[in-house]
């Protein structure tokens, strides 16, 4: 919990006080325009409260205003320039209530001067306001026509993983989509600002945004690893915050990118697991896994019902992934209907990421319709008629982590055909036609794949 | 509404009572339906006028499992081997040296602290510190401690994934089973399996999606059907139970003298009937009703298959033990449940009572090490072998853990412990969770922890996570409030996930 602070707790009403003075000292303007157009009558003495209630209010607005401008989140010179305006307001404002209740005696030329720059004064004091709490963009955003704002640390698309640049064309994108509408120019929550490269180094309040080579040392980190719903957390409550791979990103860039600006990819050495994130967050390769960016093609809800009322459960890995676990019970199929079965799957055949088809009669014969599904991650054959020949047609499946062949008629040449794939984490041989022996030489020239056999 | 005509034209003493309803029917549907609706969306009470009013339903079910899963699931079941009456930690795996050399001292009183304790234990004048009377040996690669009493626990360790720093609120047994089941002490919310049978529906239509399975040979605290009850959640989520014996789940079979021929032709008679009373009232518990009828129907054929154990070959006793032949025990019970998960059940709860070992613990742990050990590791490699274990999480624990003094005369043969609610061990295998790690520490008193600690509320947001929910996301609106099965706690333990 902060501190309590009574200057900004009180501050905080500025942007709802402003309204107030200019409501009134635009009636007072209306209502002077309305008496000389004969519109109203007699409205002299309204139109001197008018003004006295705009100018007091004026005040008021403006003694918060200065309460607010002391939390340093607001940029120096928008600020310097609403406030000076605020004060021409407010001054021109009380002249002109002076003038119109007769306590100042001046010519009627310079009252309705004094309405007119007014009104100019207090408009560009109120645009400017608005700037600093939306930012600078936040009005002409939806304008048609715009000219395009160039963001000097915008970069092309990359080609390879090898030219990307750590800052530029990872961490920016990011800071830039989660952290850039608090921290910019305009708007400098805690004084930080991400809009240039001396941005970033300057850091903000509470001294360096990093340190380089040293996550523990550097807040930039610190701070969006908070646990969640802790009061320092960046972004704060409310705020889309930062995912796993975003977070990875940005430690990469402290820890193993030294805080360059500069440094490319191809100069460090890097792990499997951070080549899968920056693939996915550059839109290169095919990414691996389950979370991998491929497009899925939207699938026909009347094509799940009928697969289901014909008999397989389904469903959905991830809701609105399209991405789907289908099951075939033994308890409805065997020999005579699995070619039927298969054959229906034809029109989700590139959306099925897990494949149940254990002990349903499935035998060599019907492989070339198994390896069609080229998505398929997690595969289960087991308890059917399976020999090497058809695990061999599997080759294709370039995606698939894990193969169950468990109580199948597979030998060592299964494991062989397999052990080429690139992702293949796990195979389940138990029960097959390889002996103990067999077994541990497998195992022995794949350590990287789980091959789990007998006892 | 085809089913109305039909029934209703075919029917003369239904024709007599549409006539009689029609008026009834105008006054509800115009005046009160309309005033009910409006003051139904002034007082935000949707639940209970939704099925009349058609207003909005954040519960509907429909629009529930559209967002879920939330993302991409590790554990496609659960099995939850419930050891009921708090297990002690210190003769199973929380190895503490020191106290063999503390023998029979009091506990020290920086140690304990301000804990409250039960009052069973409260009056002594003591607290002898009683060490394990079991000796611990490292095994497998993770090198983890386990006592002499779990050998066959003991091979496979390196499948295991051990916390060691549980913790709780609840020191009494009834609280603490429903807390650690339902999420909160006082009884009334869903069981964890409802949750989940709820969020993510069935995967084998012809099973229930929460099976619950109670060993026999258990004594010591009951059990209650509440802890797997379905809360405020429609009643086709809670855990059905399966029983032992020839009657597995009650009131399946056809009763003596009927062939069952005409079972289907009266089930949509009486569905439609349902239908109809649904359409007059709204109350959502029809539809679970027609639901129940339909699942029991096909569970019929699904159940005496899934129960017949006849088809297990030998080498599956010899992996389980003796005692699985005899339908009911603890044994038995983990066979049957990987014939549940294989079948595709989501979410089976098993207990074991019995571990309340007040007093002479070294002898009823032993007796219970023997019921459950053989097991409990059965269960895991059968799945590993089967490919299972990748998809399928296990969990093993108690509702709390034990103190590290003896309850009552401490002897080097024989000592008891009181219940100890803020340092205890589980274990879980398999499904997105790491193998051969533990997490969490405790002091050497295994008294308090000293690192990682694990709440309840952390334990039941991990379960979630695996299945792919987020556990802040699934909540049922009830009473004006949205409900979850963590309240507004729990973090999910990161640190295990694999």
């Amino acid at each position: 919990m902060e501190e309590s602070n009574i200057i900004l707790f009180f501050g905080r009403f500025h942007p709802l006080l402003v309204h107030l003075p200019i409501g009134f000292l635009l009636l007072a303007v209306m209502l002077e325009v309305a008496e000389r157009m004969s519109w109203v009558k007699e409205a002299k003495s309204a139109t001197i409260f008018t003004l006295l209630l705009g100018t007091l209010s004026a005040v008021a607005a403006t003694v918060l205003g200065l309460m607010l401008a002391t939390s340093g989140d607001y940029n120096g010179e928008m600020l310097d320039a609403h406030k000076w305006a605020g004060f021409a307001t407010t001054g021109i404002a009380l002249v002109a209530f002076l003038i119109k209740a007769e306590i100042l005696k001046l010519q009627q030329m310079v009252y309705f001067g004094a309405l007119g720059v007014m009104v100019a004064v207090m408009s560009a004091t109120g645009h400017l306001g608005g700037n600093l709490t939306h930012g600078t963009d936040y009005l002409t955003y939806y304008m048609p026509f715009k000219p395009k704002v160039v963001d000097p640390l915008d970069r092309p698309p990359v080609k390879t993983l090898a030219e990307a640049q750590v800052f530029g064309d990872m961490v920016h994108p990011i800071i830039k989509s989660k952290c850039m509408s608090c921290h910019n120019n305009q708007k400098k929550k805690g004084q930080l600002s991400f809009a240039s490269i001396e941005d970033y180094l300057a850091g903000g309040k509470h001294g360096d945004l990093f340190v380089a080579g040293d996550i523990d040392a550097s807040q930039l980190i610190e701070r969006i690893t908070l646990p969640e719903g802790h009061d320092d957390i960046m972004p704060p409550d409310g705020k889309t915050p930062l995912s796993e791979e975003e977070i990875a990103v940005l430690s990469f860039w402290v820890d193993k990118a030294n805080g360059s600006f500069e440094v490319t990819l191809d100069s460090i050495d890097l792990e499997e697991e951070f080549v899968a994130i920056a693939e996915k967050q550059l839109g290169l390769g095919h990414g691996h896994g389950a979370h991998s960016n491929v497009q899925l093609a939207e699938v026909d809800s009347a094509v799940l019902e009928n697969l289901r009322a014909k008999g397989f459960e389904i469903r959905e890995l991830v809701a609105g992934s399209n991405a789907l676990d289908v099951t075939l019970s033994s308890s409805v199929s065997d020999s005579n209907k699995i070619e039927d079965f298969l054959a229906s799957l034809e029109p989700i055949k590139e959306n099925i990421y897990w494949l149940s088809l254990n002990k349903t009669g499935l035998s060599g014969e019907q492989i070339m319709v198994v390896k069609q599904f080229s998505q398929v991650r997690v595969l289960k054959l087991a308890n059917n008629k399976i020999d090497d020949q058809a695990v061999s047609q599997l080759s294709q499946l370039e995606y698939l982590e894990s193969i169950n062949l468990y109580g199948t008629e597979v030998t060592t040449e299964s494991i062989k055909t397999l052990g080429k794939l690139p992702t293949l984490k796990s195979v389940y041989v138990w029960g097959s036609k390889l002996t103990a022996e067999e077994l541990a030489a497998v195992k022995k020239e794949y350590p990287a794949i789980k091959i789990i056999g007998g006892a | 509404m085809c089913h109305h005509d039909k029934i209703r034209s075919n029917n003369k003493d239904f024709q007599g009572e549409e006539r009689k309803l029609d008026r009834r029917q105008f006054l509800t549907k115009t005046s009160l339906g309309l005033g009910a609706a409006a003051l139904g969306s002034l007082l935000g009470a949707e639940k209970a006028l939704g099925g009349i009013a058609g207003l909005g339903d954040e519960n509907d079910l429909a629009r529930v499992r559209a967002s879920l899963p939330h993302f991409m699931p590790k554990a496609k079941r659960i099995v939850y081997l419930f050891q009921s009456g708090g297990p002690s930690q210190f003769e199973t795996f929380d190895y503490k040296p020191k106290l063999v050399d503390m023998f029979g001292q009091d506990l020290p009183a920086s140690v304990r602290g301000n804990q409250r304790l039960t009052a069973m234990s409260a009056q002594q004048s003591s607290f002898p510190l009683a060490a394990s009377k079991y000796k611990f040996d490292q095994y497998g690669e993770s090198r983890a401690w386990v006592s002499e009493l779990m050998p066959h626990t003991a091979e496979v360790v390196d499948e295991m994934c051990f916390i060691k720093s549980m913790y709780t609120e609840q020191i009494n047994h009834d609280p603490a089973i429903t807390f650690f089941q339902t999420g909160h002490q006082l009884p009334g919310r869903p069981s964890i399996g409802s949750w989940m049978s709820y969020g993510l529906g069935s995967d084998n239509k012809n099973m229930p999606s929460f099976v619950v399975l109670v060993s026999k040979h258990g004594g010591g605290q009951p059990l209650y059907s509440r802890l797997w009850g379905n809360g405020f959640l429609p009643t086709e989520h809670q855990g059905v139970q399966f029983r032992s014996g020839k009657d597995p789940v009650l009131f399946l079979n056809n009763p003596e003298g009927y062939d069952g021929q005409d079972r289907e032709q009266m089930l949509h008679y009486l569905r439609d009937l349902n239908e109809l009373q649904h359409d007059a009232y709204g109350d959502p518990e029809i539809n679970a009703r027609i639901a129940q009828y339909e699942m029991a129907y096909r569970m019929q054929t699904s159940v005496p298959e899934v129960t017949d154990m006849s088809d297990e070959p030998d080498y599956i006793y010899d992996m389980y033990g003796e005692d699985a032949k005899e339908p009911g025990t603890y044994a038995a019970n983990c066979l049957m449940a990987r014939r549940l998960l294989e079948r595709d059940v989501k979410f089976v709860q098993l207990y074991q009572r019995g571990w309340d070992h007040h007093g002479g613990l070294p002898w009823g742990i032993k007796n219970l090490s023997k019921k459950t050990d053989q097991a409990n590791a059965a269960l895991i490699k059968d799945l590993k072998q089967r490919g299972m274990l990748e998809d399928t999480l296990i969990v093993w624990g108690g509702e709390f853990g034990r103190t590290a003094y003896s309850q009552g005369k401490l002897t080097p043969d024989s000592y008891g412990r009181d219940h100890h609610p803020r340092c205890f061990t589980m274990w879980m295998a398999g499904a997105g969770v790491k193998a051969g790690y533990t997490h969490g520490e405790t002091d050497d008193f295994s008294y308090n922890i000293v690192k990682d600690p694990v709440h309840v509320h952390d334990f039941h947001a991990t379960l979630m996570h695996l299945m792919g929910i987020d556990h802040e996301k699934l909540t049922y609106k009830h009473q004006g409030r949205r409900y979850r099965l963590t309240d507004v706690h729990g973090h999910v333990v990161k640190d295990i996930l694999s």
